[in-house]
């Protein structure tokens, strides 16, 4: 029952959104699209759901082809940004309408046993009385989202739904979210361009970027190994770092650097793939830097600011005129301007093509996946 | 499949043909062709048109025309954005005031001409009355100055309103938030009017004017019932003029050929005056 | 610069009326000069209420503004001194980017040379020298409202900045950038500010004072050290973090001669400086543990009792970490533990918690017991 998407282009005039998009999206899956704002994520769902038609190319359900398939006739349900109800109807016969404006004649219990039934798994049974304006933004979203489900959609797409909720409720959601659809039979295609919503709650993520989506993977594989630097530096938070460097081996030696500048130099243990005197983008998460103690100091910036929320510091500095993030599992107190240094694990890195930029070589400790 | 919304777009197309297209190249042919009363029409290539420029009683209509559009448009516009201004935000006045202010659109034209007849009347009318009480005669069927007025008075009468309600509903789209800011940044009620109000209506004010242009080169029947185009010809517009070519000279052809300048006339006023305000104010430098 | 303070703020709307209702009740809160603050709380809370209750674009029901410690309740914003940033750019279109920054200097009668260099000066520290002579409608929403920033903070007689969720319209890339540059301004014009937003990364990253309100009552203002580690009740427990703290529903135990959390067939051993404050007759009492500071073990601690068996149901990455969400054995309390972005754990294992006595809060009818 998945979804398969061959070659689809779109252009608003002169504009390119889609540029050959090519992706096969799982059965059951929970499908993110992930990209910054205006990269043409919401064309994309629209294609897929068959509200917009595409240039060219073809969409298919479950194998069957559907470009002439109107988007009443297929079994999909669509979640937007804004909490969009019926504001005259109570959240009970916002929840009923899908199934009494449809062609099956469903029966007065089998809508009451329907709306029950999804009012409880959105946690909304308590306001079924209340009209849509007398209930909380997150509460609007949740019948928003339990109307586009209470026909059972083989398909559910949702176009930002979280973008317009209150920090506390996104984090909320995004749990319920993981934990609704996982034990649902629908296949969830899910926009934002927010890294952290995909993160916590697909199962696959792609990633748009200039038309086309340049990695589409499991979520875990494309966290931990993302094929090209766009990817790297969207997923994440903080996005991950990225020095442009020079691979070095002394001829008196067989020890191996990324030579940063003369003064800096840092460990390439394990890269023995690639060439000396090459230049590399080598790539760390904010996560893997260790404050350094003992003088095994890696790389030294110069200390920006630091950000604390909760228990965790974020690092702002400055190395080599690029903004770069460290992430501390505990509060640091440090002012701007201290000097401080790092030590960096070669376990942890990644190496990317400072032309094509692709994935070329990962440390040891980065899980592969085939 | 790709057809169907040429399909849906179809009996609108009918009618706009039915209702525009057909007459104007109806009126294109007849421009070409003399046709008098009693004969067979004949192809007259452009000497209708050069006719017509040529014809002194024209570009007499053409003038007044041009100078009572501009007036209407210099008052109307500007009083009409000072009462939608003025208008109350919210609360009960909102209806009232609209209510008001709807009396006069809804009133037909030749009726709001009959309405101002009665008031010039000379035996009942309530203006001459009152300007008889300050020493003046007033007369719309003999001084021009009065039947000028007088229809230009009739005509903000009647349809300042519109550009009120276009402007009202461009002022309540602003966003509350500018009118703050303006405060705090100490901006005085002219230039919270220059920097805020205005810029946010550019595109409000563009249709009003269009609007009122379109609108103010057409006017027929309220002068036609107030002055008959009196006194002499001085309150004769181009539709009048034109009017009086095809139906009362019996001139179809050259009134076609009126008809078709003035069509054309009216679309370049409209571009020239759409193009200006369209880049009037745009991010212009940082002026004091 | 100035010091700001609200005095017994309540404000209702529709007074009177069937619609009548409370947004703001009885706060009080002093913002010291030069400060960096933030007004934290759910939507609805009355937070924006009360920022334009202090910036005078609202008239409080009750209550008084003071300014420096005058009165300044029944002046209007432009005698106040006070700027505001909106939750969407707001910008004169019509001017270009310096006009704009011109622009409450030049109502204010500055001369021109003297505004010269003050622009010169705001648009050094938020960058904006190369769009200076450009047209806002041309920028997009995240340069704009720098712009709206600059023009707030660039009369010198500015006495505090507020901000009303001020990055609702900028994009989530560039929110960083966008956040340290106001950081930036706020400390080098060591301007009073005030920071209102439903983010809590925003607010603590902010300010050092952060005040959480909820249905109209200012709950606790406090630096975002103590608001975590000492919140005031559960509720800024659970509302501050990320996920908000474990707030687990325990009774009381004594053993070994000191009160201890029971959970289920679990005990847990809360922070000794409490004991004497804990009476064991209570009812409705939780215990509150950050995701943080619960230590997880993979393997079998065997004899270590303080680790608790439990079930991960659920592995989610948020905010560079992973959170693990478990189920206690034996019992269907939930806890949510941290851990590494590249901890390998899947759904559905074993692991073993325990909860170090020194991070447990404990709370009695949702209010937080600490030692006297």
């Amino acid at each position: 029952m998945g979804i398969r998407v061959e070659n689809l282009h779109k252009s608003f005039g002169t504009e390119k959104v889609l540029d050959g998009i090519t992706i096969d999206i799982t059965d059951r899956s929970f499908f993110s699209v992930v990209a910054p704002t205006g990269a043409g994520k919401t064309t994309l769902l629209r294609i897929l759901a068959g509200i917009e038609s595409a240039d060219a190319g073809t969409v298919y359900y479950d194998g069957t082809e559907m470009s002439d398939v109107a988007v009443q006739d297929r079994s999909v349900g669509m979640v937007y940004q804004e909490f969009i109800n019926y504001p005259s109807l109570t959240v009970r016969e916002n929840l009923a309408s899908p199934l009494q404006v449809s062609d099956e004649n469903y029966s007065a219990e089998e809508i009451e046993r329907r709306v029950q039934e999804t009012a409880e798994m959105l946690k909304i049974d308590h306001i079924l009385n209340n009209l849509p304006e007398e209930v909380s933004g997150g509460e609007a979203q949740r019948t928003a989202i339990s109307r586009a489900l209470i026909k059972e959609p083989d398909y559910l797409f949702m176009d930002e739904p979280l973008a317009n909720l209150d920090y506390k409720l996104r984090e909320q959601l995004r749990g319920d979210f993981e934990r609704l659809f996982s034990e649902q039979d629908t296949t969830v295609i899910y926009a934002t361009p927010q890294a952290g919503d995909a993160l916590a709650m697909s199962t696959h993520i792609g990633f748009l970027h200039d038309g086309k989506i340049i990695q589409k993977a499991l979520r875990d594989e494309i966290y931990y190994r993302p094929r090209y630097l766009p990817v790297a530096e969207y997923l994440g938070e903080p996005p991950m770092n990225i020095v442009p460097v020079t691979l070095v081996q002394e001829s008196t030696s067989t020890d191996r650097y990324f030579e940063v500048d003369e003064d800096t130099r840092i460990p390439a243990t394990g890269f023995d793939s690639l060439s000396p005197g090459e230049d590399y983008l080598l790539g760390f998460r904010p996560q893997d830097m260790r404050l350094s103690e003992n003088g095994e100091a890696s790389i030294s910036p110069a200390l920006s600011f630091v950000e604390t929320v909760g228990s965790t510091s974020t690092l702002h500095m400055n190395f080599q005129g690029r903004e770069i993030y460290a992430l501390h599992p505990d509060p640091v107190h440090l002012d701007t301007g201290t000097s401080i240094s790092f030590a960096l694990d070669p376990q942890k890195f990644y190496v990317y093509d400072p032309e094509a930029g692709d994935l070329i070589a990962t440390g040891s400790s980065i899980p592969s996946f085939s | 499949m790709k057809q169907r919304p040429w399909l849906f777009l179809l009996p609108a197309l009918l009618l706009v043909s039915i209702s525009a297209f057909i007459p104007l190249i109806t009126v294109m042919n007849y421009s070409q062709l003399t046709l008098l009363p009693g004969t067979e029409p004949y192809f007259s290539g452009l000497e209708n048109f050069v006719a017509v420029l040529e014809d002194e009683a024209f570009r007499d209509a053409l003038g007044r025309q041009v100078i009572f559009s501009f007036l209407v448009l210099i008052t109307e516009i500007p009083l009409g954005l000072g009462l939608a201004m003025a208008m109350p935000k919210e609360g009960p006045g909102v209806g009232f005031s609209l209510v008001l202010l709807g009396i006069p659109l809804l009133i037909p034209w030749n009726v709001v001409g009959i309405i101002w007849r009665v008031f010039t009347r000379s035996d009942i009318g309530v203006l001459p009355a009152a300007f008889d009480w300050f020493g003046y005669t007033y007369s719309v069927s003999s001084s021009t100055i009065d039947a000028w007025w007088t229809v230009l008075a009739m005509d903000i009468w009647h349809w300042t309103p519109l550009v009120v309600l276009i402007c009202y509903a461009g002022i309540q789209a602003i966003p509350e938030e500018y009118y703050m800011a303006a405060k705090i940044d100490r901006a005085s009620p002219w230039k919270t009017f220059r920097y805020v109000t205005l810029p946010n209506l550019r595109g409000v004010l563009i249709i009003a004017v269009l609007l009122r242009l379109m609108d103010s080169f057409k006017i027929y029947a309220e002068p036609f019932v107030l002055t008959g185009g009196g006194p002499g010809s001085s309150t004769t517009f181009l539709s009048t003029y034109t009017s009086r070519m095809a139906i009362g000279g019996f001139q179809m052809g050259r009134g076609a050929a009126t008809s078709l300048i003035y069509f054309f006339i009216v679309i370049l006023i409209s571009f020239v005056i759409y193009i200006v305000m369209l880049n009037l104010g745009q991010g212009a430098g940082g002026d004091q | 610069m100035a010091e700001i303070e609200v005095r017994d703020i309540r404000h209702v709307y529709d007074q009177g009326t069937a619609d009548e209702t409370v947004a703001v009740d009885q706060v009080n809160l002093t913002l010291q000069d030069g400060t960096a603050n933030a007004l934290l709380g759910p939507s609805g809370c009355g937070k924006t209420t009360l920022l334009q209750i202090i910036s005078g674009l609202l008239q409080p029901t009750e209550g008084q503004v003071l300014i420096d410690g005058e009165d300044v309740t029944d002046k209007p914003p432009s005698e106040r001194d006070i700027a505001q940033v909106f939750q969407f750019p707001v910008i004169y279109d019509s001017m270009d980017v310096y006009g704009n920054l011109a622009f409450p200097l030049r109502n204010g009668g500055v001369p021109e040379a003297e505004i010269e260099e003050r622009i010169q000066k705001i648009a050094d520290l938020l960058e904006l020298n190369d769009i200076l002579h450009s047209s806002p409608s041309n920028l997009g929403p995240e340069l704009n409202q720098l712009v709206a920033l600059g023009r707030g903070i660039i009369r010198a007689d500015t006495s505090a900045i507020l901000f009303d969720e001020p990055m609702t319209d900028v994009e989530p890339a560039r929110k960083l950038t966008i956040r340290r540059r106001v950081k930036e301004a706020q400390q080098e014009f060591e301007i009073t500010a005030l920071y209102v937003t439903h983010d809590q990364h925003e607010a603590l990253t902010f300010a050092e004072q952060v005040a959480i309100m909820r249905d109209g009552h200012l709950v606790q203002y406090d630096t975002g050290e103590n608001l975590y580690e000492n919140p005031v009740n559960t509720f800024i427990g659970h509302f501050i973090g990320s996920p908000g703290m474990n707030l687990l529903d325990c009774g009381l135990t004594q053993t070994n001669g000191a009160p201890h959390a029971q959970i289920g067939p679990h005990e847990i051993s809360v922070s000794e400086d409490i004991h004497s404050e804990i009476d064991l007759n209570w009812t409705d009492c939780q215990i509150g543990i950050r995701p943080s500071s619960v230590t997880v073990q993979v393997a079998d601690p065997k004899e270590d009792t303080h680790y608790i068996p439990a079930t991960v149901d659920q592995v989610e990455m948020v905010g560079g970490y992973q959170i693990l969400t478990t189920c206690l054995d034996d019992t269907d309390v939930e806890v949510k533990a941290r851990v590494a972005h590249d901890f390998m754990i899947e759904e559905g294992a074993s692991i073993w918690l325990s909860f170090p006595p020194g991070t447990i809060q404990f709370f009695h009818e949702k209010q937080a017991v600490h030692a006297s």
